[in-house]
């Protein structure tokens, strides 16, 4: 192994002790050498380094080793039969993601016009139908009580506790006994225009 | 050795392959093959490796409005390719497969053996076969990020300045984790060959 001390091209270890750093360096480098990833003089280096030093060797003929074992794993390519087959499944599997992408898209599309619908309905009953309704509904409610009111008023006898018997604020009955003989109809009718 | 100078190629060479009417027939009749080889060296069984080059093709379908064209297409399936196998793997592993090598075993402690190359004497045969079973158990054993440096180095046979760009990495990580990652397999080696 190269001189702990020596400097190294491949140092890339600076923060580390340096008896480490060049040996994990070195080793570095020689893998690198091994995949043809480095310098002409960096590769010179390497096999001057290997011609020093035997245990440098040992981790050469290690790594031959290493690959030896890693070439068992080496596959075949599929034979005209398995790709053909796995070209026919492709072919299915494509039309399957075809098929739920276009069904996907039609629900959306339904889902889509059912929203779509629905806030139509929404929006017209709130701007045109639901309000208007509600407020004519409530006005002629209140114009109904209003006349029963004045009708109970009109046919029960006066009498000071009763509530039916009250009068607008103003002068007294005494002061104006034309009011008293006034149609009630008439009397609801104008109450209806002041309102 | 079977090494291979192989390379994911330039930008640009594929061109015109992925885009067109019948765009994706062509990709697979070009790359199947290769997606396919891939698969049994990562580790899938013939039957699994056809389910993951499905898989693979089905997803660069997906994805192909995202490949920009800035690097080469095959960079870009390698991406593609290698984290869905893993992961293919990975399940696959978890639902069928015996996680240590002890369990390979069968009940008189012998390994099981399919298929010896027929080039070979039985014996050699045999021999080579529970030697790759060992390989490949060792390779499981590694993290991902060691085990995939290492079948793109050593059994795609791809430059570092390929690796790191399949795997958005440096070069320099590439070159650091391959170290490591031969490390860490000569010593698992040596277990699993200790422990038999």
């Amino acid at each position: 192994m190269k001189n702990p001390s020596t400097p190294s091209f491949g140092d890339r270890f600076e923060d580390r002790p340096s008896s480490l750093r060049s040996e994990e360096a070195w080793n570095r480098q020689l893998h690198a050498w091994f995949d043809g990833e480095v310098s002409d003089w960096e590769a010179d280096e390497i096999r001057s380094q290997l011609l020093q030093d035997p245990s440098y060797r040992t981790k050469l003929a290690e790594l031959r080793n290493l690959r030896q074992d890693l070439d068992l794993l080496q596959a075949e390519g599929p034979d005209a039969a398995t790709l053909d087959r796995m070209s026919r499944r492709f072919e299915a599997g494509l039309a399957r993601e075809v098929r739920s992408l276009t069904r996907g898209l039609q629900l959306w599309r339904r889902a889509a016009a059912v929203l779509l619908l629905l806030s139509l309905t929404l929006f017209a009953a709130d701007r045109a139908l639901l309000p208007g309704t509600v407020q004519a509904n409530q006005k002629e409610e209140i114009d109904r009580l209003y006349l029963e009111l004045l009708q109970q008023a009109e046919t029960s006898p006066s009498s000071p506790e009763s509530p039916t018997s009250w009068r607008p604020p103003g002068p007294g009955p005494d002061s104006q006994p034309a009011a008293s003989t006034e149609p009630s109809s008439s009397r609801s009718g104008r109450l209806s225009e002041q309102r | 050795m079977s090494r291979k100078a192989g390379s994911p190629g330039e930008p640009g060479q594929a061109e015109g392959l992925h885009r067109g009417p019948g765009s994706l027939e062509r990709l697979f009749r070009e790359y199947a093959p290769k997606v396919y080889r891939l698969a049994c060296r990562c580790g899938l069984d013939p039957s699994e490796a056809e389910d993951g080059v499905q898989e693979v093709f089905l997803k660069v379908q997906r994805r192909i409005d995202t490949f920009r064209g800035e690097a080469a297409f095959s960079t870009w399936l390698y991406q593609v390719a290698m984290n869905t196998l893993l992961d293919h793997r990975r399940k696959v592993a978890r639902l069928t497969r015996p996680r240590h090598w002890s369990s390979l075993q069968d009940d008189n402690g012998e390994l099981p053996v399919e298929g010896p190359d027929p080039g070979l004497e039985p014996s050699e045969g045999a021999a080579r076969q529970e030697r790759c079973q060992l390989v490949r158990e060792a390779l499981d054993r590694l993290p991902r990020k060691f085990r995939e440096v290492l079948i793109l180095r050593e059994l795609e046979g791809l430059a570092y300045r390929d690796i790191a760009r399949i795997l958005g990495i440096a070069q320099g990580t590439v070159e650091s984790r391959i170290f490591r990652a031969r490390e860490r397999l000569a010593r698992e080696l040596r277990r699993l060959e200790e422990g038999l």
